[in-house]
């Protein structure tokens, strides 16, 4: 079996609600995607899902007429070919997208769902909701953790990081919608990496005094492993790390120094090949893994088979246009279904109707870095949120 | 698929490396409902944990959901922690791994998602120490045929015994062309100071690759010693069985290349070794495990530096299991699963 060819599509869609963090509160409702289909002399397809972007076509040449099965050496291939510059950037946001058409393509050549290939027993993956909500109302944001509940999720994460009486208002309504689901909801903060170390402990501190967090996630730099330490041994929650870090290299000096305590895994990291390399070294230091949000929650796949995978983000913001994906989610999980590979399939109406009629909306992806980030904090001005802002910027 | 059936019978005329020099094994099947069965080799002492464990644990499971066996067996394994334990959850992990790839009608290699293995092998001298005459011999005739440019010997009882054993080593392996690769096994016998004189004393008159276990097996305090003490690289892990003995050397760069053991962390544990060592940019290295199922996994790791070989192979260069020697490298066939129905079908030579 070879790969015989490639096919890139680029869109845009509107999802069903905008998202925002704390470096771009107002949110966005408009984003690129991009689909690259693998195609192969066996009459399999391989489909990987992104967020757009250039450079499959430098890395091609390594993968046309190589044996999907092989994926960790076409892996090797692509790392060694992109040395100069770097797994970083372009280059491994292709080696990334590459490297997941290629899982794709091995798993449905053996007939079977990648969970299965990769070796999990059980097609259940936690979830925990996670709104990237700082553009909702309260009673948005209560309606979004309340749905989430209704469906067995009892944990939540929420963003935090430019108004700390506003955040704490905040994550009192997300408690309160995740109630149904456990009288004990488990709660999260992210901060996106808008404060400064110092910043951070005295921001947690103060919502620890009224709630018990769980974890709080990027509350330094992401490679400040010195700041991230800091951090976690003056606060109670777990600090979580590692969604805009790109390979497991990049992950080293972070667990090696005990840095992190939870570690985000994502899809851009390196791909299904990249993920498994940091959540094995994860691992061995008795660190648990969460995967990040995708599109149809098709990582969920990889989060399958790592026994130590505490819960996947599940944001659920509408972005399945023209996806069709075999999984749900029931009593907290995301459930697995038995198509092949990620069980992905792509509608080519749909897709090539948004090609031909882009959608208008909001949009500024992937989020900038906000004013005053890591100096002082620069609340929401008057309308940019649907909150009470306004506050004076705080050191 | 399922597993309907573990069975693990003593092999009469097979001796494997064991903690205390070579030792007896067992051959462990698993059966399944369908027309394929899953097999490896164990140490014997392992064969009442094989039969317990695979009776308690994998009959009625699905053999393709690898993660959740082996994480099964090592919770099962956690309150009776051992040599005896830990190389039956191994054997029947790779049994599972033979059955996994059996299933796909492929090598173990491509299940594992590698390319066809070519790995950088090195000879290995098993047993009590040699007399000069026989090393000579066995190192000449693997240089000459086979191309192998590396071999490992143990340490000499004095020092001009090494030095005499490494010149002819290095004569000998300089046939096939370019630098040998020297490399000295200290088998954890030592005290930190005694090697560091020792490897010392050898490194003013020859470049080793490495030194093996130069501190005793958990000891990563003297390993690291060793590492700051001399000029060779420390290979460690080759004892070590108990789950996550070898962070410490990671952790503490105890260690300059990671020793695995397929026989003791079976495929799965193999595999988690090696990437955490790769995280930690440490190459790793393959022990010869029966059947030479461990070069299977050779292209896997991102990070292999080589694989051992203890076979003599025979004049076509093939070895047990279904690897052949080439010009120095190990190759790996075709044949479904672990290739251990392949090849020569002994173990040791």
């Amino acid at each position: 079996m070879k790969v015989t060819g490639y096919r890139v599509e680029n869109y845009r869609m509107r999802l069903n609600r905008p998202i925002g963090d704390c470096n771009l509160p107002g949110g966005l409702d408009l984003v690129p995607a991009s689909i690259l289909f693998l195609d192969t002399d066996a009459g399999l397809t391989g489909i990987s899902l992104g967020f757009g972007g250039a450079g499959i076509d430098a890395l091609m040449p390594l993968i046309i007429g190589e044996d999907p099965r092989e994926v960790l050496r076409l892996w090797m291939r692509m790392n060694d070919y992109i040395h100069k510059g770097g797994n970083e950037g372009t280059a491994n946001y292709a080696l990334s997208t590459i490297d997941i058409a290629l899982w794709d393509l091995k798993a449905k050549l053996a007939g079977e769902p990648l969970w299965r290939t990769l070796g999990a027993g059980d097609r259940r993956v936690k979830a925990y909701a996670s709104g990237l909500d700082y553009c909702l109302s309260d009673d948005e944001l209560f309606a979004f953790y309340r749905r989430m509940a209704e469906r067995g999720i009892d944990a939540g994460k929420i963003k935090v990081g430019l108004d700390i009486e506003a955040d704490m208002r905040r994550l009192a309504v997300m408690r309160d919608a995740l109630s149904v689901a456990s009288e004990r909801p488990t709660l999260m903060i992210d901060a996106n990496e808008y404060w400064s170390p110092k910043q951070a402990v005295r921001y947690i501190r103060r919502m620890e005094a009224k709630f018990d967090i769980a974890w709080a996630e990027e509350p330094a730099r992401r490679w400040d492993y010195e700041g991230l330490r800091l951090v976690s041994s003056q606060v109670r929650a777990a600090v979580a790390t590692g969604e805009n870090l790109n390979s497991v290299a990049d992950f080293y000096p972070l667990i090696a120094r005990q840095a992190v305590d939870v570690i985000n895994i994502a899809a851009g990291h390196s791909g299904v090949t990249g993920c498994r390399q940091i959540a094995r070294l994860a691992q061995a230091y008795s660190l648990p893994v969460s995967m990040m949000n995708c599109q149809a929650d098709f990582m969920a796949h990889v989060a399958a088979a790592m026994p130590h995978h505490v819960g996947m983000e599940v944001v659920g913001p509408g972005r399945e246009h023209c996806i069709r994906f075999d999984s749900h989610i029931e009593d907290g999980c995301i459930v697995l279904g038995d198509a092949p590979g990620f069980g992905i399939e792509v509608d080519e109406a749909i897709l090539a109707e948004l090609q031909a009629n882009p959608p208008e909306g909001r949009g500024q992806f992937p989020f900038p870095r906000r004013e005053g980030a890591g100096r002082y904090i620069v609340p929401p001005a008057p309308g940019e949120v649907p909150w009470p802002s306004g506050r004076r910027p705080q050191q | 698929m399922r597993i309907t059936a573990v069975t693990a019978k003593p092999l009469a005329a097979v001796s494997i490396p064991g903690p205390d020099g070579m030792a007896r094994a067992c051959s462990v099947e698993l059966k399944t409902d369908t027309s394929l069965a899953g097999l490896s080799i164990a140490p014997l002492s392992a064969l009442p944990h094989i039969e317990e464990i695979g009776r308690a644990l994998l009959v009625g499971c699905e053999p393709r959901a690898t993660v959740n066996l082996w994480q099964s067996m090592g919770s099962a394994i956690a309150n009776a922690p051992g040599y005896a334990t830990s190389a039956a959850r191994a054997a029947l992990d790779a049994a599972v791994w033979d059955l996994k790839s059996k299933a796909n009608a492929e090598p173990l290699w491509k299940t594992l998602g590698g390319g066809r293995p070519r790995a950088n092998a090195y000879a290995s001298w098993t047993g009590p120490p040699p007399d000069e005459n026989a090393l000579g011999v066995w190192v000449t005739q693997l240089a000459s045929k086979f191309g192998f440019r590396s071999a490992r010997i143990p340490v000499a009882a004095d020092t001009n015994a090494d030095l005499r054993r490494l010149g002819l080593l290095e004569r000998a392996l300089s046939v096939s062309g370019g630098e040998p690769s020297l490399l000295l096994d200290f088998g954890g016998k030592w005290r930190p100071k005694d090697a560091i004189r020792r490897i010392r004393a050898l490194e003013s008159a020859f470049d080793l690759t490495w030194v093996q276990c130069p501190a005793a097996a958990g000891d990563f305090l003297g390993s690291r010693r060793v590492v700051d003490s001399v000029r060779a690289a420390v290979c460690e892990g080759r004892r070590l069985h108990a789950e996550l003995s070898w962070l410490p050397y990671l952790h503490h760069q105890a260690a300059n290349v990671i020793e695995i053991d397929v026989m003791l962390h079976g495929v799965s544990g193999a595999l988690e070794i090696a990437d955490a060592a790769f995280g930690f940019e440490l190459p790793a290295t393959l022990s010869a495990v029966p059947g030479n199922l461990h070069v299977q996994l050779a292209a896997a790791m991102p990070n292999l530096m080589s694989v051992e070989i203890v076979e003599v192979p025979t004049a076509g260069g093939m070895v047990s299991g279904d690897v052949r020697i080439e010009n120095g490298w190990a190759v790996v066939g075709d044949a479904p699963g672990a290739g251990l129905e392949s090849g020569r079908p002994s173990w040791v030579p």
